[in-house]
């Protein structure tokens, strides 16, 4: 039989071949121990006996009817894969062996690696997980340079189209190998879901300002971003934790790795935030629910999914299986498949790294990057993260340092105007409209603060009628000699009017 | 089809609906919500009469009446003025109290959260190469009948008209719907463009009557992304039904045919009974539409509104190609390169930078007149007034979509501002009389 078609996820025979043709680094000797550290802590081994003769020693992921997910490693070499073989090729298992070290698989202290010793500036990071790969500290030349980008937090506000934008042209100027995108955003945590089911009881809609916005249009030019204007240099998705409109983007890209622990799914969201099933009509309901599943599946478009997988995803009331045609899945909206994903009506399909991987929805789980990286065929790279990292890191602590700080000034508002009575009211009414001030300026500044204070009902048109009144009230008092005698201070504190009354609805 | 076969039903200002408070103007059913001056809150709906005391030049004025109208601004009353039955229109920020007549009194309600709604134009990578045919690239955003209207539509072919018939004009369409009575008037105007140049449909989002608008040209071409479909008129909460939604169907099936497609397909999109389904020949390759379930590929069953995606539009060749950048879509146009010319995305962005103004100035200005000068003596409480209110109604002349999303109509604000005048004029006399 052709081994290669067994080969699985990313990672053909050919580039284990040519994983051969490398000069073993002792340095990865050094650093794997001579055995992954996962293969360390199995004491047991699977041993498969292949119709062709072979004899795999590894560990078996996960098995169906027709398939077995195995990590196949190899000691003498320090490799290891990930295959998925059919069971008419595996003629036996031997299940839980105890695992016999190699002898040449010693760590060597003595690292005499060419790369190690002929640039003693890149010290390979001695990760104890490094799966036969090497990572340089430093740049080094011809090695295959790896760019990451993380995605992380509350897309449409931490998560933000102009973070992203201002990052291109350092990415271009680095001429990376590979981008990949980091992604780190849940709506919820915990078991998905039981978290997902729609009553709440108290605090949801606290917890509901921080789910991913349904804002596909800035969405779609993220994307754009990368498939359009990066569209050259090859990329990879790598999912932390996704749950919420966070799956729809990274739907958007063809290849999707996991960590072992990633949760995937969420996107009955896209439901829930629309709106669309609350619709009493019945035709209206089916339009809404209609346009918005056809808006979320426009990224999985973008990406190459299936459209029946998005719906099941999307819509609870689907259900979900799944038929392997060869290496091809076929996603269908009923039970009657080999694999049943999602046999629930009340609830969407979501999945673990572990079904996705098996489903092939994900091309492989890695738990780091050495991990990630050995599952590209790439055993010797570096790593771009600065820039991107502190890019994005501070923009978020900078707009939800200035988020928070509204809220503060929201409190300090309302108390100004109820100061803003007598002798003193021309004082704190200026102090109030200084602090509606900061308040808008922090808006104008960060489009992510007032998407929030939106969502608590304070819009920049009520902050600067707000303003507005104010200052005419100030003059008010000033030409009547700067107290508000009686009613101005009790006024100010309702100041909403037709204008909607930020201040109070701040908290 | 005349304008008028079209209803006054809104069609879908929906899609974005569901995020954001929809415009009384629009919804003519939809609950009134107002707060008042006391910080409380009053909610009813159009139709209910109404006991309410507003502030009108300084003084407050009682009326009973029925609200016949609502607008996010203002409502207007029809009730006894001065012995007489008469429609008063009145700023919301004039209104001191307000109740029901025979119940449904005032309740507290909870700020609404918005989220807004904005369109962009695609990225499109084009790059100008004048060595292919002109391509004029206008994209249309937003929300139909406001943002997206039918005055760009003829200001685009007229600019291809000044390079001669045959043009090419791309129609960019990113929308998720918007009024249904501007669906004729973009008909109109597609239908008298494509009599002197090739208009083809480029969607990244055509939903509702942004579908409507794709469906005039006889090319549509989807982005990878591309989405379109999801037609059913409604008003308020209610979908069309009866004569309104056979009106529509009869409408849109005329549209789809016009456009070499099967009304089947705009059926589905309007109506969720409406069952579409197709097969393809194998050899041929050609297409039978069914209104059933009777094809060997169903796109719509009882419970489902079609919406395309890329994929189900190439594969049932509703769509004739799928480009995601301007070099890409000339080829599948035939043309040898993407030559971009025309002012089409100026003329977009511009006129999408007077609505925001539009929207942001209307209700400061209708705010105002509810505070500005309000401690200044009554004569310059009116000119105060009359000088707002001029400013407001100069948005019916400046940009009449947005006007009508905010404003009582302009003859209400002139004969407002007529009588504001008089009574300022009177005002003057007495203190002309009392100096003299």
């Amino acid at each position: 039989m052709n081994r290669v078609a067994s080969i699985a996820l990313g990672i053909s025979l050919s580039a284990s071949i040519t994983y051969l043709a490398i000069p073993a680094k002792p340095a990865i000797a050094q650093a794997t121990g001579g055995n992954s550290s996962s293969t360390a802590q199995q004491q047991t081994e699977d041993i498969l006996y292949m119709a062709d003769g072979r004899v795999l020693h590894g560990k078996i992921i996960s098995e169906t009817r027709s398939e077995i997910v195995f990590k196949y490693v190899d000691q003498q070499l320090n490799l290891s894969a990930q295959l998925t073989l059919q069971r008419a090729d595996i003629t036996d298992i031997k299940r839980d062996v105890p695992v016999e070290a190699p002898a040449s698989a010693t760590p060597d202290s003595t690292n005499t690696s060419p790369a190690a010793t002929e640039t003693s500036s890149a010290p390979v990071d001695a990760t104890p997980k490094s799966y036969g790969t090497f990572r340089y500290k430093d740049h080094h030349e011809g090695v295959k340079t790896i760019y990451v980008i993380p995605m992380s937090g509350q897309l449409g506000t931490d998560v933000a189209f102009d973070t992203y934008d201002k990052l291109v042209p350092d990415i271009i100027a680095a001429k990376p190998d590979l981008i990949v995108i980091d992604f780190t955003s849940s709506d919820v945590s915990g078991d998905l879901n039981e978290a997902l089911q729609i009553e709440h009881p108290e605090g949801m809609m606290e917890r509901r300002q921080e789910y991913s916005l349904l804002d596909f249009e800035q969405y779609n030019k993220i994307v754009a971003i990368f498939r359009n204007r990066l569209r050259d240099i090859p990329q990879v998705v790598w999912v932390h934790d996704s749950v919420g409109l966070s799956t729809l983007v990274a739907m958007s890209w063809p290849k999707i790795y996991m960590t072992p622990k990633a949760r995937f799914g969420g996107l009955s969201n896209v439901l829930l935030m629309s709106g669309a099933p609350m619709w009493q009509d019945p035709d209206i309901r089916a339009k809404m629910t209609a346009a918005w599943t056809g808006g979320a599946k426009g990224f999985l478009e973008v990406g190459g999914y299936s459209l029946a997988l998005g719906d099941a995803m999307i819509d609870p009331a689907k259900k979900l299986s799944a038929v392997f045609q060869g290496r091809k899945v076929i996603w269908r909206l009923d039970t009657g498949g080999e694999i049943v994903v999602d046999d629930d009506d009340k609830m969407p399909a979501n999945f673990s790294a572990k079904l996705a991987e098996d489903l092939l929805l994900s091309q492989g789980t890695a738990e780091n990057i050495e991990d990630l990286m050995l599952l590209q065929g790439i055993r010797e790279f570096q790593v771009i993260d600065e820039p991107a990292k502190k890019a994005v890191d501070n923009y978020i602590s900078e707009w939800r340092r200035a988020f928070a700080n509204c809220r503060t000034w929201l409190r300090d508002f309302n108390q100004y105007m109820g100061w803003a009575t007598g002798a003193d009211a021309v004082a704190y009414l200026g102090k109030a409209k200084g602090r509606l001030e900061d308040i808008l300026a922090a808006m104008n500044h960060y489009e992510a603060v007032e998407t929030r204070l939106k969502m608590v009902g304070v819009d920049k048109l009520s902050i600067e009628i707000l303003i507005d009144k104010l200052k005419e009230r100030i003059r008010a008092l000033k030409d009547r000699g700067g107290s508000a005698a009686g009613a101005g201070g009790a006024r100010g504190g309702r100041a909403g009017g037709s204008a909607g009354g930020g201040g109070g609805r701040g908290r | 089809m005349k304008r008028s076969t079209i209803t006054s039903c809104i069609l879908a200002l929906a899609f974005t609906a569901a995020l954001t408070l929809p415009s009384a103007s629009a919804f003519a059913d939809t609950s009134i919500v107002m707060r008042l001056k006391d910080g409380s809150s009053w909610s009813g709906k159009v139709g209910d009469a109404v006991h309410l005391t507003y502030r009108r030049q300084g003084v407050n004025v009682d009326l009973n009446g029925v609200i016949v109208k609502a607008g996010d601004d203002y409502i207007m009353v029809e009730g006894d003025v001065a012995g007489q039955k008469a429609k008063t229109t009145i700023f919301k920020g004039d209104i001191v109290a307000i109740s029901t007549v025979g119940g449904n009194a005032s309740s507290a309600m909870p700020a609404n959260a918005s989220t807004g709604g904005a369109s962009s134009t695609a990225s499109t990578s084009a790059t100008a190469d004048n060595s292919g045919p002109g391509v004029f690239v206008l994209p249309l955003g937003g929300m139909v009948g406001l943002e997206f209207r039918h005055e760009e539509i003829d200001a685009i072919a007229k600019e291809a008209d000044a390079r001669g018939p045959g043009q090419i004009i791309v129609l960019e369409i990113e929308s998720g719907g918007g009024r249904a009575d501007e669906i004729s008037a973009i008909h109109d105007s597609i239908v008298a463009a494509k009599k002197r140049h090739r208009v083809v449909a480029w969607i990244k989002q055509a939903i509702s009557a942004a579908a409507a608008t794709a469906y005039n040209c006889d090319e549509i071409y989807f982005m990878t992304e591309g989405n379109m479909g999801a037609m059913t008129m409604f008003a308020g909460t209610k979908s069309a039904q009866g004569y309104q939604l056979e009106t529509w169907m009869k409408f849109a099936g005329q549209l789809a045919e016009e456009g070499g497609r099967s009304k089947y397909i705009a059926w589905a999109m309007i109506d969720d009974k409406a069952l579409l389904s197709y097969s393809k020949d194998p050899v041929t390759g050609e297409i039978t539409w069914y209104n059933d379930l009777s094809g060997e590929h169903v796109l719509s069953d009882e419970k489902t509104n079609l919406v395309f995606n890329a994929t189900t539009a190439m594969a049932c060749k509703f769509a004739d190609g799928v480009a995601d950048t301007g070099p890409d879509l000339a080829k599948l146009l035939n043309i040898p390169s993407w030559n971009e010319v025309g002012d089409g995305r100026q003329m977009e962005e511009n006129w999408k930078r007077l609505v925001d103004q539009g929207n942001h100035d209307i209700p400061m200005l209708a705010a105002q007149l509810d505070y500005k000068n309000a401690d200044q003596p009554v004569d310059k409480q009116i000119s105060t007034r009359i000088s707002l209110l001029e400013k407001i109604c100069s948005w019916w002349d400046r940009c009449r979509n947005v006007a009508e999303m905010h404003l009582p109509p302009k003859e209400e604000l002139e004969r407002e501002i007529t009588a504001l005048r008089k009574q300022l004029a009177d005002i003057k006399k007495q203190q002309q009389r009392r100096g003299g």
